[in-house]
């Protein structure tokens, strides 16, 4: 079993995914890193959160990335794991997640990068619930936009800031 | 003034008492330094002649520890001890040394605690009493007889 | 070339394995007089053991008091003890394995080496001394103590051969030296090798691979160890400071929780960290906070759980139930932070420590995995072999036998349990080898001689920090009469004992004085040790300076060496006044009584008729069978009622047994070898003689007045549940919700030992409940939930399938009312925060068992046996004898010992025959000569000691000038000594504490009194 964040930093450092940050060099909007506890902690450890953030570090610049404490393994869960954003107990749900809300925005980034769906739609959330000004986007999402592939009914969790940035065929909005 | 500090000889049977001390060891529970142990196989064997014998060195307390009543490795040798135990308790009292400086105590193997307990208990006693009278006899200070 | 040859023991036992498992089953082998070879890849003995400062529950090492025995000229030289030893083959089949053994090179000259050091002094890249806190490192002596007592080389890592060749001085090193290779034939083979330790390296929160002071149990035992990396002191990897707190981390690598973890229990871990905490704070800083944090605090063992009460209240260890979520150190902090929660705050608690420890678990370790795969035995997934529900030892393969941490996670006790279980069964095919014994020297009055005393400190320093070992020596040798005096570092060291065997004919001594731990476990050893030279055993005297001094004044360095050191002059005094003795040499019964026919009882009795022992059975009761009667299924599944069946129809029918039921012990005399016991065979007197005796009586299933117990239909014991579960499914697919309250009548104030077995039932009943109905609600209620080992996987699985585990504080109970055709159970859910009442259809009651108080404490009478403050049979060492007792020929198996499952019970059955046939396979016995005598010329025939004897021993007989005197028949003394004591005229005289004796310790111990 392999985790994706693996190949794709395999595949960056063999020059096969040709990625790169020149977008953000003017821009210089913050990203911060949630590390999903299934692929972290509970399988690979530190090193696939390495390569994670290898992969960020090329997609959005090294310099843009501003780390949450703790992280890596020791990360804290999002509080959306283990089947509990259908479980119905929403507000102790987003009470736990208050948490991993607190760390975010401790960070000051503009950006929450996830990995993992679960934790996506967790810190969507609560950035909604507690009225945070960060959004949230999956990392395919990101290198899509850096190798300039990223169409524009694919952008829904961007924000405003990013909406136009090396939009791929733009007539395909309608 | 420094404390004193009492010497007791504890007469403690192999069966018994004497695994106690090692149990009270093997648990780190201390007991007072002054508490010497003597190993007999019974206290059956802790002849009348023993006890005098100590008291007249100069112990300030002498303790006879066997089993509990009905675990004498040897039937009653601990029953018979302290028979003998009353009667020299009588004997100290003729020569104006305390009954109290001799007991007899009763314990089980795994009695570790106890025996640390009973230790503390007798050296506090006799600290109570103060130093033996006999050792007045042999050296300027303390009580002369 | 490699040079192959071909062994002549045939017929033996192979023992692959040295550690304490190991060396304790060849032992037991060599002892019952059968030949054995004992290997082990390591150049020394002592496997895990060796690297442990102290283990529980007594916090010492004790190493001596078993690998002394292994010396290379003790045991009759059944014994052959091989290191650096692998097996690579094995062929054949039981009763007739043919292994090859290949012995690595040690490139040192054992014969010649005399462990100078200068090797690893000028060599250290491939000679080194101490493991460090890397396992992996180059060792040669793991431990200062390591046996054989010769340096072991590195030779791919030597680059200059010649020189480390020529810096030898006396040309012990053999740098060209190739592995042996050797074929042997044996019988049976027991695998000991012990199990490797979980990495917890790739669990990146846990912080051990990047954070210096993140250590794991066993590196936190290296650096408390004398032999350690820090020679002893308490110091953090990462600054060299002493620590201020420290935290442990249960269950890392056990209980299916991370990944890589074995889904058992590894079953000593809570042990460990509780025996860490205390040691921490008894040896070297009562300051040091000590915090625990875990899941289930499993203290089982027997009396474990006034451990567990000791480490809280007497040490004030602090227990916290949670799993932490991970360990930190933040950048440019110091210390070490632990995030956790508990169950009373669901918050985020933050807490800064010094060290961490993470307690990991066992996992089967690769090289004895290849071994047991070569030999065919099955293996579970985790790699452990497969073993039968009712014989933990006995493997796939007939002829292969397991014991130890290599069977599965476990302690010292469990270990040497399962390793006399082990040589019981690998022993039982193969024949007793016939040796020569050595004679010993006459007794004469030579052997006394003037008074050469000789004083052996034998305490080793990490068990006598407050001693002060040099001055107690210097002090020794200024006491008159004594000529050499020496600290004797290497008691755990068998080769160890040739140097002082030299230094007492070098110096002419002929008397002893032997100042380390309790006579009771050193003086037979060194009886035994000093013999060959001509040491004669009566001249022997023990300074108790462990337990007397060192333990118990361990606060007071001050007073424990200057009691140390009283206690080393009475002894002198003693053995100055003491007289060599002979004993009598007298043929032993070989016959074996076993008391108890329960399971245990029948097992054991079984084992030893199987070897050749004519046994006799007692059982109280009418009927064989004893409280597993009660029983239908263990949880593997295994048929109890088809085992006891199996077992009456053989115990019953086999020649060497003979069956008493309804039958009491009322008397008994004599000593090992030569038991007299009188019997009341349905109310007839019969006397048996034997030379060993097995108690296997059994404890009580518990009955106490609690949750309604007795009052209300609907409330059971897990017995009686089992049963309506077997015999009602009608009813059982009726219930609706069923409640489980554990420790009822367990861990409390008038039972405050764990039952052990009561967790792993309610399992086992949920279990069955939940097959005949798979809709019953099922709650249990749990203080700490103890399913060790394997029964883990059990656990896992009634959760899996949906019962409702809730943990309940001793201070709030759950309340059980009678609620028309329900009992109503009330009680608090602390994750959910609020009381729940359950309408249960059945309580069902985990009750365990109680010892058999009143019928232990008569046998303990007629027997003279101690027993546990609880009331269960005390055996002689918890650790290392866990089923031998303090009177020689004695010994304990089953409940009688303490709770457990049927089989550990049968597992202690085969242990404690292993034990007894050491025993019995002895054609003479040895009488000590503790008798009372006579001196004719005081004697007044008064009577008195006619009276006195409790044994009804002394006569008055006439000798041959006519002269009526009191006569003490050596055979028939017990060695009381009452006679002595009551004797108006002295003329009788104990040996070996003549009155003489006694006043000259008395002279001494209050000599400085009056000065």
């Amino acid at each position: 079993m392999k985790s994706i964040y693996e190949y794709y930093a395999k595949w960056i450092r063999e020059g096969k995914l040709k990625v790169s940050s020149d977008w953000n060099k003017e821009r210089k909007v913050k990203f911060t890193i949630q590390d999903p506890c299934q692929i972290v902690r509970k399988t690979f450890g530190d090193p696939i959160a390495d390569d994670l953030r290898y992969v960020i570090g090329k997609v959005v610049g090294e310099e843009n990335i501003i780390e949450m404490t703790p992280n890596k393994s020791n990360n804290y869960c999002c509080g959306g794991g283990g089947g509990f954003l259908q479980s119905g107990f929403t507000e102790a749900r987003r009470a736990y997640g208050k948490v991993k809300f607190d760390q975010i925005m401790e960070t000051g980034a503009d950006y929450c990068i996830t990995g993992c769906h679960n934790c996506h739609a967790q810190v969507h959330d609560i950035g909604h619930h507690f009225g945070g000004h960060y959004s949230t986007v999956h990392i395919w999402t990101l290198i899509c936009l850096s190798l300039g592939v990223l169409g524009p009914n694919e952008r829904a969790y961007l924000g405003d800031d990013l909406k136009d940035v090396n939009v791929f065929h733009p007539e395909s909005e309608h | 003034m420094e404390q004193f500090e009492p010497v007791i000889v504890a007469f403690c049977c192999h069966y018994c008492a004497y695994t106690a001390a090692d149990t009270a060891g093997s648990q780190r529970l201390s007991y007072p330094v002054g508490v010497k142990i003597v190993r007999v196989p019974c206290t059956g064997k802790v002849d009348a002649k023993h006890l005098l014998t100590a008291f007249e060195k100069g112990a300030d307390g002498v303790l006879v520890a066997g089993c509990l009543v009905g675990d004498c490795h040897f039937k009653d040798g601990n029953v018979k001890a302290a028979r003998r135990v009353e009667f020299t308790k009588k004997y100290l009292e003729e020569i104006g040394i305390e009954a109290e400086r001799l007991e007899m105590v009763r314990m089980s193997a795994g009695m570790g605690r106890e025996f640390a307990e009973t230790a503390t208990a007798i050296t506090e006693k006799i600290r109570a009493l103060g130093p033996s009278p006999v050792k007045g006899k042999n050296c300027c200070c303390g009580k002369a007889a | 070339m490699q040079k192959k040859t071909k062994l002549q023991s045939n017929g033996s036992v192979l023992v692959v394995g040295g550690g304490l498992g190991g060396i304790r089953a060849a032992l037991d082998l060599a002892e019952a007089r059968k030949d054995v070879i004992l290997v082990d890849k390591a150049p020394c003995i002592g496997g895990l053991m060796t690297q442990l400062d102290r283990t529980f529950p007594t916090n010492n090492c004790d190493l001596c008091t078993v690998a002394p025995f292994t010396a290379k000229d003790s045991r009759g030289g059944h014994l052959d003890m091989r290191g650096l030893t692998t097996v690579t083959a094995v062929k054949g089949k039981e009763g007739n394995f043919t292994v090859s053994l290949m012995t690595a090179p040690r490139f040192v000259n054992v014969e010649k080496c005399t462990a100078c050091g200068e090797c690893q002094r000028k060599y250290p890249e491939c000679v080194s001394f101490a493991p460090g806190l890397d396992p992996r490192a180059p060792t040669c002596m793991r431990y200062p103590k390591a046996t054989p007592y010769a340096y072991v080389i590195d030779m791919a890592k030597c680059a200059d051969k010649e020189g480390l060749k020529q810096c030898c001085p006396v040309g012990a090193i053999e740098t060209d030296a190739l592995p042996k290779v050797e074929e042997a034939q044996c019988g049976s083979i027991i695998l000991a090798a012990g199990a490797a330790l979980f990495d917890p390296s790739h669990l990146d929160y846990f912080g051990y691979a990047a954070q210096p002071d993140v250590v794991t149990s066993l590196e936190y035992e290296r650096i408390l160890s004398a032999s350690g990396p820090t020679g002893g002191k308490l110091l953090r990897p990462s600054n060299g400071q002493p620590p201020k707190k420290v935290a442990w981390i249960q269950c890392v690598g056990s209980r299916g929780l991370q990944k890589g973890a074995g889904a058992y229990c590894s079953s000593a871990c809570c042990m460990f960290a509780l025996k860490e905490a205390m040691v921490t704070r008894e040896r070297f800083d009562s300051e040091i906070e000590t915090t625990i944090f875990y899941m289930d605090m499993r203290a089982f063992g027997k009396d474990y759980e006034k451990y567990l009460n000791r480490a809280k209240e007497q040490y004030g260890v602090r227990l916290v139930h949670s799993r932490p979520h991970d360990v930190l150190r933040p950048v440019g902090m110091d210390k070490l932070q632990i995030l956790y929660t508990v169950d009373e705050a669901p918050k985020h608690i933050t807490e800064e420590f010094d060290m961490v420890v993470l307690s990991t678990g066992f996992k089967m370790n690769e090289d004895v995995k290849k071994l047991a795969e070569d030999l065919a035995v099955e293996l579970y997934a985790d790699g452990f072999p497969k073993t039968d529900c009712f014989n933990a030892v006995a493997t796939s393969v007939p002829g292969v036998y397991v014991c130890g941490t290599l069977q599965g996670g476990k302690d010292i006790p469990e270990t040497m349990t399962q390793a006399s279980a082990a040589s019981c069964l690998a022993g039982a095919k193969v024949a007793v080898t016939p040796r020569p014994k050595a004679e010993l020297p006459a007794v004469t009055p030579e052997c006394a001689g003037s008074p050469r005393v000789g004083v052996l400190v034998t305490l080793c320093d990490h068990e006598s920090t407050a001693l002060d070992t040099t001055a107690l020596v210097e002090y020794a040798k200024s006491i008159p009469h004594v000529v050499c005096a020496a600290a004797f570092e290497a008691a755990c060291d068998p080769s160890s004992f040739d140097a002082v065997k030299a230094a007492i004919l070098a110096n002419g001594v002929n008397r002893v004085v032997v100042a380390g731990s309790s006579p009771r476990y050193e003086l037979e050893k060194y009886q035994a040790m000093l013999a060959p030279v001509g040491i004669n055993k009566y001249l022997i005297e023990v300074a108790n300076i462990r337990e007397q001094a060192a333990w118990v004044h361990a606060g007071e360095p001050a007073a424990a060496n200057a009691k140390a050191k009283q206690l080393v002059a009475m002894a002198v005094a003693g053995v100055m006044a003491a007289k060599p003795l002979a004993d009598h040499v007298v043929p032993a019964n070989k016959n074996a009584l076993v008391v108890g026919g329960g399971v245990t009882g029948m097992t054991a009795a079984l084992e030893l008729a199987g070897q050749g022992a004519k046994v006799c059975l007692v059982e109280k009761t009418a009927e064989l069978g004893g409280v597993a009667r009660n029983l239908v299924k263990t949880i593997e599944g295994g048929d109890v009622q088809a085992l006891i069946a199996d077992l009456v129809e053989k115990t019953t029918s086999h020649p060497n047994i003979k069956v008493f039921t309804a039958t009491e012990i009322v008397d008994h005399s004599g000593q090992v070898g030569l038991f007299r016991t009188g019997l009341s065979v349905n109310g007839a007197y019969k006397e048996i003689e034997h030379g060993a005796t097995i108690l296997a009586t059994g404890a009580t299933p518990n009955q106490p007045q609690a949750f309604l117990l007795g009052e209300n239909s609907r409330v059971c014991t897990q017995l009686d549940l089992q049963k309506v579960v077997n015999e009602q499914p009608k009813e059982v697919k009726k219930w609706k919700n069923v409640v489980m309250i554990q420790c009822v009548g367990s861990r409390d104030a008038d039972n405050p030992n764990c039952s052990r077995l009561c967790c792993q039932s309610s399992i086992k009943n949920a279990l069955a409940i939940l097959k005949e109905n798979p809709n019953a609600r099922i709650f249990v209620l749990y203080r700490d939930l103890r399913t060790y080992g394997r029964f883990e996987e059990y656990y896992q699985k009634a959760r899996e399938l949906g019962v409702i585990f809730v943990r309940y504080s001793v201070d709030n109970p759950p309340k059980v009312e009678a609620a028309g055709h329900y009992a109503n159970v009330t009680f608090t859910d602390v994750i959910m925060g609020r009381q729940v009442v359950v309408s249960a259809d059945c309580v069902g009651l985990s009750t365990g068992f109680v010892a058999s108080r009143k019928s232990n404490e008569a046998l303990a009478k007629v027997f003279g046996l101690p027993l546990t403050d609880d009331g269960y049979f005390a055996e002689m060492h918890v650790k290392l004898r866990p089923v031998d007792m303090d009177k020689a020929g004695f010994f304990v198996a089953g409940c009688a010992h303490s709770p457990k499952v049927i089989a550990e019970n049968l597992t202690q059955a085969r242990a404690a025959a292993s034990r007894a046939m050491t025993v019995l396979a002895n054609d003479t016995l040895v009488q000590e000569a503790k008798f009372a005598h006579v001196d004719r010329a005081r004697c007044a025939a008064c009577l008195v000691c006619v009276r006195a004897c409790p044994f009804d021993v002394p006569q008055i007989t006439v000798d041959d000038k006519g002269l009526g005197r009191s006569y003490i028949d050596p055979v028939k003394c017990h060695g009381c000594g009452t006679c002595a004591a009551e004797c108006p005229a002295k003329a009788i005289q104990l040996n070996q504490f003549e009155d003489v004796q006694i006043l000259s310790s008395l002279d001494q111990l209050l000599a400085k009194v009056n000065a």
